[in-house]
């Protein structure tokens, strides 16, 4: 059998075949979609045409239908872009949803700067933000074809409402195969300990060819970290791989406030880590300006050049 | 096991008593929203008592329950009496509502025999929609039922739903709304009109029926109507309905929307339900 290369697929095609497969030996998993296809959702709606559903242009009742479907015995997958599925229905996400820790799992595309020339109401970049503050729910962020595959499962596996990030196009792969425990939420990505990058999803390649760059340039060892799974923070986890870092950064492909580095500099005050720390992300602001997905990164200092040199200027003030 | 369908006379007792519960712990709570619960008193009461809602107090998660769900949960109160009546929990702890126990004025899924988490308007109707699709995919003979306040059905949410369910055909599905006329602020009318009510829904593709909210033959008749219905769209109810029924000085009066109630007032509105009650006689 010829072997798969993971990172040409889409990852929407990823999730959406194990969702398939898990559909043909589950019979209580239905698909919502708000109106938002997938080349890989077609065969899914032809041969389970009872189990999936286009809600259509209706997040609201997308999110309280999901609630309905799972108080009745159903497990469910509500599929949409990322800021329709998160901030607009975020009550509906916190009281129907999270409130009676149901099955439902809110599968967003469109993180950070995806549909970047769709203007400032397409862009991913408050959901993460949002979706965080919503008691009982789990967020995942897939960084590669793996944990995208993982997440389709872990949305069936384990209990509770879900927020899950997958990209759209493809991802190079972090992993070397399905054999990581995604139950631990963090996983090192690269070693090095004179500097960590903690990241999360497609945004997290930046940070690998960061560190590469700024290896090159000062001969520090710059390791990586995948967190995956922002929400709840893998606090055990997250602080045994940090313990040994002499530096501690975080990217983001988002607002930085209410973010993954707030919740990670709180965690390590906290727990009395205390290194140099900087958050890289966007400030608070809007982004109106339109271009493919590399310029707008750009434009916010998120592309590995440009976090390369801006940690040199930082290291330069130790 | 379930509860036995009560009689046209019994129902109407039933409907006094429990207007009197309600008075009871809301006076012990010190404040509550009486005007919605007494607007819908009597339709809770049909449900629940005449045998329309499958349900088993010593079962509240049955599998083949009916559904019913409090959109409008500020009327929470009405419904904890019905439910410690009944015997999914005691009525000592309905008079611990408000002060410090599980019972608060908006009900919430912890409580047994109480479906969802309500209280922010518009979440009732979507949820319902989604349990009845699920009966509808599973081919299961179950009703669900939710009742809404009219002014509820200000927000998008409701109307979200009821175009989806018209859609998908859900014959299972009943809509109640309590058209007592009175938002916190005054009239419906007067403030941002609901009317042509009934031709909304109609023109969301229901089959809509209007009814006198407080006449316990013409709830019983049309219940067991539509209990009759195997297919065809949704039914959507315009219960029309008056705030704070049952007690004189509170009827119509949107300053009873949410407050306490004691002294004097609390007495004659206990005299008044008393006096009702009597009506009835034993039996």
């Amino acid at each position: 059998m010829a072997e798969i290369d993971w990172s040409a697929k889409d990852m929407r095609d990823v999730f959406f075949d194990r969702v398939y497969d898990l559909a043909c030996e589950d019979e209580r998993i239905v698909f919502l979609s708000a109106d938002h296809g997938a080349f890989s959702l077609e065969k899914f709606k032809k041969d389970f045409p009872d189990r999936y559903i286009n809600t259509t242009i209706a997040e609201q009742n997308t999110i309280g239908l999901a609630a309905g479907l799972a108080l009745s015995g159903k497990i469910v997958y509500v599929y949409g872009i990322a800021s329709f599925v998160s901030l607009r229905v975020l009550e509906q996400i916190s009281i129907d949803l999270a409130a009676m820790n149901l099955p439902v799992n809110i599968v967003s595309v469109g993180a950070g700067f995806t549909y970047s020339t769709d203007g400032p109401t397409h862009q991913g970049i408050q959901d993460l933000p949002a979706v965080m503050t919503v008691p009982n729910l789990s967020v995942y962020n897939s960084s590669d074809p793996f944990s995208t595959r993982a997440f389709a499962e872990i949305a069936v596996t384990e209990p509770g409402a879900k927020y899950i990030r997958i990209e759209k196009g493809s991802l190079n792969t972090l992993f070397k195969d399905m054999s990581h425990n995604y139950a631990e939420g963090v996983a090192r990505v690269r070693d090095g300990a004179d500097l960590v990058i903690v990241s999360s999803g497609a945004i997290l390649h930046e940070a690998i060819k960061a560190a590469e760059l700024l290896q090159n340039e000062t001969g520090l060892k710059v390791g990586v970290l995948d967190l995956y799974r922002p929400k709840p923070l893998p606090i055990k986890r997250l602080i045994s791989l940090l313990i040994d870092a002499e530096r501690i950064v975080t990217l983001e492909e988002g607002l930085m406030s209410g973010g993954l580095g707030q919740n990670i500099g709180s965690c390590l005050l906290e727990n009395k880590i205390f290194r140099p720390f900087l958050r890289i992300g966007i400030d608070d602001c809007f982004c109106f300006e339109s271009g493919e997905r590399d310029w707008m990164r750009a434009q916010y200092g998120l592309n590995a050049e440009q976090i390369s040199k801006k940690l040199i200027i930082w290291l330069s003030k130790d | 096991m379930q509860p036995r369908p009560y009689s046209i006379i019994e129902i109407k007792k039933k409907a006094v008593e429990i207007r009197l519960s309600i008075l009871d712990a809301i006076a012990s709570a010190g404040k509550g929203h009486i005007g919605g619960a007494y607007s819908c008193n009597d339709i809770l009461v049909v449900l629940y008592y005449a045998g329309f809602l499958k349900v088993d107090p010593n079962k509240p998660l049955w599998e083949e329950r009916d559904r019913f769900l409090l959109s409008k949960g500020h009327a929470g109160v009405g419904l904890y009496a019905i439910l410690a009546d009944l015997g999914f929990f005691s009525v000592s702890e309905l008079n611990t509502l408000n002060q410090g126990s599980m019972f608060g004025e908006h009900p919430h899924h912890l409580v047994p025999g109480i479906e969802v988490v309500s209280g922010s308007l518009g979440h009732g109707l979507p949820i319902a929609t989604g349990m009845a699709t699920a009966d509808k995919i599973d081919h299961k003979n179950k009703q669900t039922v939710v009742m809404m306040g009219d002014g509820e059905c200000y927000e998008g949410s409701v109307w979200e739903a009821a175009n989806f369910a018209s859609h998908h055909e859900l014959h299972n599905l009943w809509a109640i709304v309590d058209r007592n006329r009175l938002i916190v602020s005054g009239g419906t009318e007067d403030i941002n009109k609901l009317e042509p009510f009934t031709d909304k829904w109609t023109s969301f593709g229901w089959e809509v029926f209007n009814v006198d909210a407080h006449n316990i033959e013409d709830l019983v008749a049309l219940f067991s109507n539509l209990k009759k219905r195997k297919s065809g769209p949704p039914v959507a109810i315009i219960a029309n309905s008056v705030k704070g029924k049952g007690v004189s000085f509170m009827e119509n009066q949107a300053s009873w929307h949410h407050g306490g109630i004691d002294g004097k007032k609390y007495e004659i509105a206990r005299q008044e339900l008393m006096k009702k009650l009597s009506e009835y006689g034993e039996f």
